[in-house]
């Protein structure tokens, strides 16, 4: 599988799921905001975004639906379930406690 | 995990599985989704159309693969992949349709012979009474057997006086039983028909929890002294000779001329307490005195006793029970007109409790150790039915190799790759197995038929049940396994790049994999040679058996037996004369050249011992003791050695005689037979006389032909002290079977209606009693034959391998000048040292196993010179000639084809 190594694991679920949290999107568009909203520092391939998007609608994290997009083509619509917010606040928390103590640590003063 | 998300999960999961074909279309449609509005993307920022798609499809990493990955994240996906896997199995063997043929047929055969050995040794040995809760009978009997003490014609262990005693002492049993086997006349007179009979206690049905298919079966009340009778019908009798008839019940039967109300039809499944043998009727204990006194002897041993071992007692504590209570229930029922030393070992008796689930068999005495050795062989045709297969997958492997390289090169992971060779494999062994179970039933059939006899058939409720369909299901995995896993794990470890850049074609085969190859050749021929040293064994055996001497001519023997409810009410000395009438009707039957009377016929189940001295000695003796008529060395044709032969002047009042055989004189006698004299010594019924010694005949097989030859001592039947039963007449004639029987049957009619005919071929008797030799030496024979063809398809296929991938340097060394024997014996050399090594591997194996056969073989050591000596010679010969086909057939190619073809 060919997960980007720069993104620390399960990071991309976490990203996924905070973007479903705001609205319902199609993959084209989850990847295009990925790009724009970290400002091209997550490189993303557009390879590994489907397999993690078919991996959350399996573990009953987002649900899809195939609506018609803005210009009139049928696309499939990720969005997030009920357990899919609380799995959000769940992964949220744990990424905070992480990156606090990453931070912690790499901002010790050396000696 | 919320109820919400479990039923997402399910769905998703059923319709990947159910609609996968739908499921994969929306993948492909939100892919293309976004590959399309990505090259809208990229043309918007400039790039040229074809640009624009190349950047995003290498963004998306491949539609192909990224639809794989995303397949991937699915549920069932196991289950996807070996419903794919099964397909391209189904299409690769219909590839090679030889293979598929080959392995599915010898597959077939392995299973087949296997399962249908299971089914038997699980019928006769495995399997409980088909009665609830069989686990908890126990059955009571003295402990190491009454050793032929006393009177019997079957194996039963009690008496009925020691059954009365058990039932009214015995406190640790619960429902405790009795049941005996009888043979009846049904019908009346010549015209009776023999049918088989169990005597049962009056609470049996109940211990067992029998119910009756129809009316009633037997019950307490119907068992007790001076009972009328009653009688169950088993359910395949009443079918076969009522016609399934309900109105049946209610009506009467006759019986050894009596008569007894029908009240009943046995379950279906219900065949009586002996595993093999099947009854018709069965009465209450209590009827037997109806037929005569005997039943009631305390030396007549006619009954077993079983019972229900409660949850709280051991089966150890229910034997401690029986051996205490054992002095007085002996004590109680001491047999009158024994002698001391006899009278000492009826004291010696002690009780035990032995698990009775199984119930009784006389078949599983005889044929439990040649069963478990047949089972032992069919395992062993199975083991080489693998290894075939084994080899004949490495070599499959081998020449698929380039196939294999290129799903390695697609990206097909080494999981999939074993996986694939092994559901190929699951496939091949599931087809052989379905196509086994048929074989099997059949073979099982034929088995039964080969046991039953005439005189003794065999019923056996074979059929594949859970055990056997268990062990079916475990054959087809652990074969696929075996057969399967060795070949997969070889050819999925190899690097895909030289096999596809050499075309397919190697200089030579990968070393290691042909040394495997070889082990599963040299594996196979030891195991051959043990099957086929066995095959030799047992059919030598059963011509030992065959060519043996009986001591008498047996052809155009015919024997006349009598049975006859009137007998026991004549009066001794009306007997006499009556018997003489008898003998005198039947042998004056047209036909008849010459004929005799006995007690016991030889080579039947009679037998008779009796303990004498010789006159001046103190030395107490046992010898078989016949009583014969006058005609009956000459009809026999034994040859008189020494005196005379008996005549009519050996009267009842004249002076005793006997006559001696050859075996009797040399242990006795010392070889002086003139004036010799045989005191008898008191045994029931026979009181003390002394016989002077008149003649000397030759040896004569007295109950089985495997037998030493036993001292006889013959007696004339007219000084017989006893004549409780008719003699049998022994004939001599040039009548078949059939005619004389209706000659027979008609005079003894017109003489008295009342008696009864048994008409038996000897000749066909004794070769029924052969039936276990006959039965060991075809199925070895037959598995002989089966474990040399393996073995030699085997060697064939991998002899051929071999020169497969020496192919081009077999060409090399043609095109420079080597001859093609000298190319035979060159690739020969190599079949020389696996032949060699294969047949030391087999002798060592065999001398392992030899101890196991050496008990039911007849006239012949395990470990015969001669035997071993011609299966190694059968074996080097078959094994050769598999060599060398496949060597002469690579040396007849033009090595110009071969070198071309190593270079495209």
């Amino acid at each position: 599988m060919s997960r980007p190594s720069d993104l620390v694991q399960g990071t991309l679920d976490l990203l996924i799921l905070k973007m479903l949290a705001l609205e319902p999107l199609h993959g084209f568009a989850i990847s295009q905001r990925l790009k724009q909203m970290s400002g091209d520092i997550l490189q993303v391939s557009d390879g590994s975004l489907y397999p993690a998007l078919h991996k959350l609608e399996q573990e009953g994290w987002i649900e899809a639906e195939w609506k018609p997009t803005e210009n009139n083509r049928r696309a499939k619509f990720y969005s997030l379930t009920r357990s899919g917010k609380r799995q959000l606040v769940k992964e949220t928390e744990s990424w905070a406690r992480l990156a606090g103590a990453i931070s912690m640590v790499v901002t010790l003063p050396e000696v | 995990m919320t109820f919400d998300r479990l039923r997402q999960i399910v769905r998703l999961r059923l319709r990947s599985l159910v609609s996968g074909a739908s499921v994969d279309r929306e993948l492909d449609e939100e892919l293309r989704y976004h590959l399309e509005q990505q090259i809208d993307l990229n043309v918007a920022r400039g790039m040229t159309p074809l640009e624009a798609r190349r950047a995003a499809l290498v963004a998306i990493g491949g539609m192909r693969q990224t639809a794989e990955q995303c397949r991937d994240q699915r549920g069932f996906r196991g289950v996807d992949a070996a419903v794919a896997d099964t397909r391209f199995a189904f299409r690769v063997l219909k590839r090679s349709p030889v293979f598929a043929i080959v392995a599915v047929a010898s597959l077939a055969l392995g299973i087949g012979a296997f399962l249908a050995m299971f089914q038997l040794v699980d019928a006769i040995r495995l399997r409980a009474l088909p009665v609830d809760d069989a686990h908890e009978l126990v059955e009571i009997r003295i402990a190491g057997g009454r050793g032929g003490w006393g009177l019997s014609d079957t194996a039963a262990e009690i008496t009925l006086p020691l059954w009365e005693q058990i039932r009214a002492h015995q406190a640790v049993l619960t429902d405790v039983f009795a049941w005996g086997r009888s043979g009846f006349l049904m019908g009346s007179g010549t015209d009776a028909v023999p049918v088989r009979g169990l005597y049962f206690s009056g609470g049996a049905f109940s211990a067992l929890r029998t119910q009756p298919a129809h009316g009633r079966l037997l019950l307490p009340d119907d068992d007790r002294p001076g009972c009328e009778g009653a009688v169950v019908l088993s359910h395949a009798f009443w079918q076969s000779r009522f016609a399934g008839d309900r109105s049946v019940i209610g009506t009467t039967i006759t019986l050894l001329q009596q008569r007894y109300p029908i009240i009943g039809v046995a379950p279906p499944d219900f065949t009586g307490l002996e595993v093999g043998r099947s009854f018709d009727v069965a009465l209450p204990i209590c009827s037997a005195q109806r037929i005569g006194p005997s039943f009631a002897r305390r030396d007549f041993w006619w009954l077993n006793v079983m019972g229900r071992l409660p949850a709280r007692v051991s089966l150890a504590q229910a034997g401690e029970h029986m051996r205490a209570l054992s002095p007085g229930l002996i004590e109680a029922t001491l047999p009158t007109g024994y002698s001391p030393a006899s009278m000492d070992t009826y004291r010696g008796f002690r009780f035990t409790a032995v698990d009775g689930s199984h119930g009784v068999s006389r078949l599983r005495t005889a044929y439990e150790s040649p069963l478990w050795l047949l089972l032992g062989t069919t395992g062993l045709i199975l083991l080489l039915t693998l290894s075939n297969l084994a080899t004949l997958m490495l070599a499959r492997a081998h020449a698929r190799r380039r196939e294999l390289a290129m799903l390695v090169a697609l990206g097909a992971s080494r999981g999939r790759l074993i996986s694939q060779i092994v559901i190929e494999a699951l496939l091949l062994s599931s087809v052989g197995v379905v196509l086994a179970l048929p074989l099997a039933i059949a073979a099982g059939r034929m088995l039964v038929v080969m046991l039953s006899t005439e005189f003794d058939p065999l019923h056996v409720a074979l059929g594949i049940d859970w055990r056997a369909a268990g062990v079916a299901a475990s054959v087809v995995v652990v074969t696929a396994l075996a057969f399967g896993l060795l070949p997969a794990f070889q050819s999925s470890r190899f690097d895909p790049l030289p096999v596809l850049r050499s075309g397919g074609r190697s200089h030579t085969v990968d070393r290691r994999r042909a040394a495997l190859q070889r082990m599963l050749v040299v594996g196979q021929l030891a195991i051959c040679f043990v099957l086929v040293v066995s095959a030799l064994l047992f059919g030598r055996s059963l011509y030992n058996i065959i060519a043996t001497d009986v001591g008498f001519n047996p052809k155009g023997l015919q024997v006349v037996g009598f049975g006859d409810p009137i007998m026991n009410q004549l009066p001794l000395a009306e007997r006499h004369a009556f018997q003489q009438l008898l003998i005198e009707t039947v042998g004056s039957t047209p036909g008849v050249q010459s004929f005799g009377a006995v007690s016991q016929v030889p080579l039947s189940v009679a037998s008779w011992n009796q303990a004498f001295n010789l006159r001046g000695e103190a030395e107490r003796l046992s010898a078989k003791f016949t009583y014969i008529s006058p005609g009956y060395f000459q009809t026999l044709q034994v040859p008189v050695r020494r005196g005379r032969s008996f005549d009519a002047n050996d009267r009842a009042q004249s002076r005793p005689v006997a006559i001696v055989n050859d075996a009797f004189a040399r242990r006795f006698l010392d070889g002086h037979v003139e004036a010799a004299v045989i005191q008898t010594l008191t045994e029931a019924g026979y009181p003390p006389t002394a016989y002077e010694v008149v003649g000397q005949v030759g040896n004569t097989k007295y109950g089985d032909v495997r037998e030493d030859d036993l001292p006889i001592v013959y007696v004339p039947l007219a000084q017989s002290p006893v004549l409780s039963t008719w003699k049998s007449v022994i004939v001599r004639t040039s009548l078949t079977p059939g005619a004389f029987g209706a000659a027979v049957r008609q005079r003894v009619k017109a003489l008295n209606p009342g008696i009864w005919v048994r008409m038996t071929d000897l000749p066909a008797q004794l070769n029924e009693r052969l039936a276990r030799e006959r039965m060991m030496a075809w199925l070895a024979g037959a598995f002989g034959v089966l474990a040399v063809l393996l073995a030699a398809i085997g060697l064939y296929g991998l002899i051929a391998y071999l020169a497969l991938g020496r192919r081009s340097e077999i060409g090399v060394r043609l095109a420079l000048g080597a001859t093609r024997q000298g190319v035979v014996l060159m690739m020969l050399r190599e079949s020389v040292w696996l032949i060699g090594a294969g047949l030391t591997a087999g002798l060592v194996l065999s001398f392992l196993l030899s101890r196991a056969a050496s008990r039911l073989l007849f006239q012949l050591a395990p470990t015969d010179a001669v035997t071993w000596a011609g299966a190694g010679l059968a074996l080097a010969t078959v094994a050769g000639i598999a060599a060398v086909v496949p060597a002469w057939r690579t040396s007849a190619l033009d090595p110009v084809t071969t070198l071309r073809a190593e270079e495209s």
